[in-house]
């Protein structure tokens, strides 16, 4: 059976589930809502400047186009009743884009597409006990620049608010012993294709969290085939009626990350490899962070992220003398060129959340001004790199069914070969959001 | 004549049982806030629409929410406008988070971020101040010619929206009629005024008024007006499980 039927098998059962239980459900509550919906549609246009860096030389490696135009209709349908809840989300969208740089320049393309980005039925068999299944997505933590305990889901979705992560397929049971605790086992359902490597092996975990009147604490253990053992936690305080302290983390035992070293056999003189894929060190990464708001309702947030996989100062020289020899061979005859396209390719995900070890991230966020106008001010800063990317979210909520927005971002730092300037120097977005 | 005077308290017992306190007897301060607390959503279930207006400068802006709460639980969903029917706040004792559906990770918030106006988090939450405040009684005072227990609440722990609050309680009714809430330094920020046309039963005996509006007026700029209304209350067991994030479907 494919996704699609089986995606079209789901939706046909929550809807048998549903007409089954809508007596019951109104009987109980005399305006319970056993199906909702939200229908958005979003228009945006996009303009980036893809920058000179060795990663994406002449933009020949990534052909990162400078605009786009993209319409999207995203109904959300929700089911709930007191045994059966689930949500289908199917999406479509039509995306048009323009190239002006390097070796694509002057080209364009189309592209029209209907997916379902995530979807789950969830059961309860009995009032401590939730089962569920679907491509869902399954975010967790208080941080924002990453949720290291996740290694499901990577992105936070708060970078770019209007785009969206799509689901895995999981399965999820989920135990409420008391009010104090939660347990949840999940699986993958599917392998996962991992890009040069071909496919994972489904990840599993094991997450036990404890809800006290003003913390949480949560703790993850993962488990997957022929890899190595990670335990992951997050927690929040809520100090007081204006500060919320939090943190998320993870350690592996040695890791996966690509390390640049010296190899005499490559062409280039190097190469990416695996150096700690055996070792018994203790990698961890771990966020830390806290949120103010003051009497008028804007908050400041501040964030710091140690990175232990990431590379110290002579392993980012490594890597960039790397990144440059392919680059600078990119365009050489077959033999070189197909090498230097792997070399970029494990460049780029070197499987580090970030390059090196230490960033702190500042956020002024301001919302409901004049009632209508919220702001986010953004901006992250790699310390031993002294370079960071600025970011700017901008929502106006024109009428009770139009909002406008803009999100932005530039890069700090004036240099081509930083982090944050490996691939867009800035980006705009702009557009607006329908609620029908 | 003993059986008599026993019969006779027992009278009197069942009297203050379903007359409350009866005539001439002054509850206690922790009385007085519980049955405020009660007026105002400190239950063990109940679901009810708010609708959160502001005016400012002329301009006019209106959000609605159907919020479901048990005890120190609430978990508000946007109503209206469609723009914001996709967005959730739960709050867990002193736990908050905003959710959107389109996002999956929750945001987590503090209880004093702003909701709409002068309305925090913490406002579209049921009172617990008999539990959360330390209470003196300063006197008696006439509010609209009601005569009023006049309390002084501090806060018991820095986890409560507001750092000291002057709060009217009708002497009758036994439901808080206007409040003042003060910052830490001791500055009046913003004032309130409640009023009780809703009624809830309790049980098949008890009929008790409910909160029905929330005015909320900003201290400094006088004609920052924030209203919020009580409707269509159903009192009903919420089980545990809708104030977890972890099976909230969204």
């Amino acid at each position: 059976m494919t996704m699609r039927s089986l995606n079209i098998v789901v939706a046909a059962g929550l809807c048998f589930l549903a007409a089954n239980s809508t007596a019951e459900t109104q009987a109980k509550d005399g305006r319970a809502e056993v199906f909702s919906y939200n229908l958005r549609a979003l228009a945006f246009v996009d303009t980036q400047n893809p920058t000179h860096s060795t990663q994406n030389p002449d933009n020949a490696f990534l052909k990162i186009n400078r605009y786009s135009g993209e319409v999207q209709v995203r109904p959300d349908l929700f089911l709930e009743t007191p045994s059966v809840s689930g949500s289908l989300k199917p999406r479509l969208t039509s995306t048009r884009r323009w190239w002006e740089d390097g070796a694509m320049r002057g080209e364009t393309a189309s592209q029209n597409r209907t997916f379902v980005n995530d979807w789950q039925v969830q059961v309860k068999p009995h009032e401590a006990l939730f089962i569920s299944f679907g491509k869902e997505k399954t975010l967790w933590g208080p941080s924002f620049i990453a949720s290291p305990s996740n290694v499901l889901f990577k992105d936070t979705e708060r970078v770019n608010p209007k785009t969206e992560v799509e689901g895995k397929y999981l399965a999820r049971l989920v135990y409420l012993p008391n009010n104090a605790l939660t347990i949840t086992v999940l699986s993958e359902t599917k392998k996962e294709d991992n890009g040069l490597s071909g496919k994972s092996p489904p990840v599993r975990a094991l997450k036990a969290e404890i809800m006290g009147s003003n913390y949480l604490l949560a703790a993850i253990g993962y488990q997957q085939r022929r890899d190595r053992p990670r335990v992951g936690s997050y927690g929040q305080w809520t100090a007081s009626d204006s500060m919320v302290l939090y943190y998320d983390g993870i350690v592996t035992k040695g890791t996966d990350v690509l390390y640049p070293e010296r190899d005499a056999a490559s062409p280039l003189g190097a190469s990416f490899v695996r150096t700690y894929d055996d070792s018994a060190k203790l990698f961890p990464t771990i966020t830390a962070g806290g949120t103010y708001t003051f009497l008028s309702g804007d908050t400041v947030s501040m964030e710091f992220l140690y990175n232990r996989p990431g590379y110290d100062d002579a392993m980012a020289r490594a890597y960039y003398e790397l990144r440059g020899d392919a680059a600078r061979h990119l365009f050489d005859g077959a033999g070189l060129s197909g090498l230097s396209q792997q070399t970029l390719s494990e460049a780029l995900t070197t499987g580090s959340p970030f390059l090196r070890q230490y960033y702190l991230m500042g956020q002024f966020q301001s919302r409901e001004i004049k009632d209508v106008l919220n702001v986010i001010l953004r901006y992250t800063y790699g310390l031993e790199e002294r370079a960071g990317q600025a970011s700017a979210i901008l929502e106006w909520q024109a009428t009770g069914r139009l909002q406008f927005f803009a999100i932005g971002s530039a890069n700090v730092g004036n240099r081509a070969n930083t982090e944050f300037s490996s691939l867009v120097g800035s980006s705009l977005m702009a557009g607006i959001e329908a609620h029908l | 004549m003993k059986r008599m005077l026993m019969i006779m308290s027992c009278l009197l017992f069942l009297l203050h049982g379903v007359c409350g306190f009866a005539h001439g007897e002054e509850p206690s301060v922790r009385d007085i806030l519980k049955n405020a607390d009660r007026a105002r959503g400190n239950l063990d279930g109940i679901v009810w629409d708010i609708t959160i207006a502001t005016s400012e400068d002329g301009s006019k802006e209106a959000r609605g929410m159907t919020v479901k709460v048990k005890k120190n639980n609430t978990l508000a969903k946007f109503t209206s406008p469609p723009a914001m029917n996709d967005r959730m706040v739960l709050m867990i004792d002193r736990n908050m988070w905003f959710i959107r559906a389109g996002l999956k990770k929750p945001v987590s918030i503090s209880p004093r971020q702003k909701l709409l106006g002068d309305a925090a988090n913490g406002d579209i939450a049921s009172t617990n101040y008999v539990e959360d405040y330390h209470a003196t009684l300063l006197g008696v005072e006439a509010v609209q010619a009601e005569p009023c227990f006049v309390l002084d609440l501090k806060a018991a722990s820095k986890n409560v929206t507001y750092d000291r609050i002057k709060y009217w309680v009708s002497r009758e009714r036994l439901v808080g009629v206007k409040a003042e809430f003060y910052t830490l330094s001791g500055k009046l920020f913003k004032t309130a005024e409640f009023k009780y046309d809703n009624r809830i039963k309790l049980d098949d005996k008890n009929d008790v008024p409910f909160v029905s509006e929330l005015v909320i007026r900003d201290a400094i700029e006088r004609d920052k007006i924030t209203t919020m209304t009580y409707s269509n209350i159903i009192v009903r067991t919420i089980p545990d499980s809708t104030f977890n994030l972890n099976t909230l479907v969204r």
